[in-house]
């Protein structure tokens, strides 16, 4: 509360103030407390820096195993798939971290479901988002020719039951990935961008973040399509669904 | 705080910035409020300035990466893959400094995640590469840094000033 004394005139009407009043005899005003708040929360720059610190702290655990590569295991493929084993498990701690840091944006968001509508769009996106993942690669190899990495493939040669490669490829990006990008990134960037533009900007930090030059299109689709369906939903879970359905797919299709 | 309040041209009372008469006075606020509108306008227009500094640097991103993929094309007589990704990343900042013209402070967080991300993959494949062209990587990364502060700070402005 500001002090403030009484006023001799309305601040609406500049007519004469009656003496003890709370409202305006002329115009009818009330007269504010106080200053109004300014409408601006707190720390919107600060948060920005946090959800780009997370951003460049999940870059650093994807890019530290490739320059470290001559230190590990990486002549054998049980080696690289331990390697990125222990990458998921460290994503996964730092992204609850920083979820439990910012649980103000992300409790309202786990704990809003969604419309059914956007249930039914993120179960009926799964074929196309397979298709268009598939027909991305395919395009690029025809054009360019660049050589194809199995991903899935890999873990069926290192011994992975399916079980634990979905949990891998699958669970993991779906709850995580999606908490990052679509939780503590997007509650971060939305004081400062309109709904659009939060939905373009995480889109492009989730194709970049993937380092896969292959996958570039499909990629921001599938970001464009996961940003859209938070904004509009509220929730995390259809794009967790979505993200969990999708990734699922593309393994058993391509599980030996 | 100045700018936050109307000082009434009669009586130099300090009235709150939604009233239009003075309240000890009753003196009429509608000059000082045009006026502390227009100061205000003028200030956040400095700061959009700085904001749009980042197309500059993406401009120059883009141009040095669109030489680079002819230089590099020009030696390994243009490459398929290698051709296609560093046009695709040229092609990246000119499409971002495009659109650095109607959304300056989007453009320069894209513009930072994409242009760091690059560079430090490029320069885990290949650790000699972080020193080229170090001086323009520090500079472009400032410009952008230093244009994403001032967006936070126009857009605080903004609202702190009831200007949207």
């Amino acid at each position: 509360m500001v002090y403030r004394p009484a006023p001799s005139f309305c601040g609406q009407c500049g007519a004469a103030w009656p003496l003890g009043s709370r409202t305006c005899g002329t115009c009818g005003q009330a007269r504010p407390a106080s200053e109004p708040a300014p409408a601006v929360e707190p720390g919107v720059g600060r948060g920005l820096f946090s959800a780009l610190l997370l951003y460049f702290v999940l870059l650093t655990t994807l890019l530290a195993p490739l320059a470290l590569a001559g230190h590990l295991p990486f002549d054998s493929t049980e080696g690289v798939l331990g390697t990125f084993d222990i990458v998921l498990a460290i994503d996964a701690v730092l992204v609850v971290l920083w979820s439990i840091v910012h649980w103000r944006d992300i409790v309202p968001r786990l704990r809003t479901v969604g419309a059914p509508r956007y249930w039914v769009i993120a179960l009926a996106a799964v074929p196309l988002t397979v298709g268009l993942a598939e027909a991305n690669v395919w395009v690029v190899q025809e054009t360019i020719g660049g050589a194809a990495i199995a991903n899935e493939a890999m873990y069926a040669a290192a011994g992975y039951s399916f079980v634990a490669a979905m949990l891998a490829i699958a669970v993991q990006p779906a709850l995580i990935e999606e908490l990052a990008f679509r939780g503590v990134i997007f509650a971060r960037l939305q004081p400062l961008l309109d709904g659009r533009t939060t939905v373009i900007v995480t889109a492009v930090m989730f194709m970049v973040v993937h380092l896969a030059l292959l996958s570039l299109v499909f990629l921001l689709s599938m970001g464009l399509l996961l940003g859209w369906l938070r904004l509009r939903s509220q929730s995390l879970y259809p794009g967790m669904v979505l993200h969990l359905l999708h990734n699922t797919t593309v393994l058993a299709l391509s599980w030996p | 705080m100045p700018g936050l309040m109307l000082t009434c041209p009669q009586c130099r009372h300090a009235n709150a910035r939604a009233m239009k008469f003075c309240e000890a006075c009753g003196a009429s606020l509608q000059d000082v409020a045009d006026r502390e509108r227009h100061a205000d306008e003028v200030e956040a227009s400095f700061l959009l300035d700085q904001v749009r500094k980042a197309r500059t640097a993406l401009l120059i991103v883009g141009a040095v990466q669109a030489a680079g993929t002819l230089i590099m094309g020009y030696i390994t007589g243009f490459d398929a893959a290698t051709t296609s990704t560093m046009a695709a990343i040229a092609a990246v900042f000119f499409a971002l400094a495009w659109w650095c013209r109607t959304n300056p402070f989007a453009a320069a967080v894209v513009g930072l995640v994409v242009f760091v991300t690059v560079h430090l993959a490029e320069a885990v494949f290949d650790p000699s590469s972080l020193a080229r062209g170090v001086v323009m990587k520090v500079i472009v990364i400032a410009v952008l840094v230093r244009a994403i502060g001032a967006g936070v700070k126009y857009r605080e402005f903004r609202r702190e000033r009831g200007l949207t």
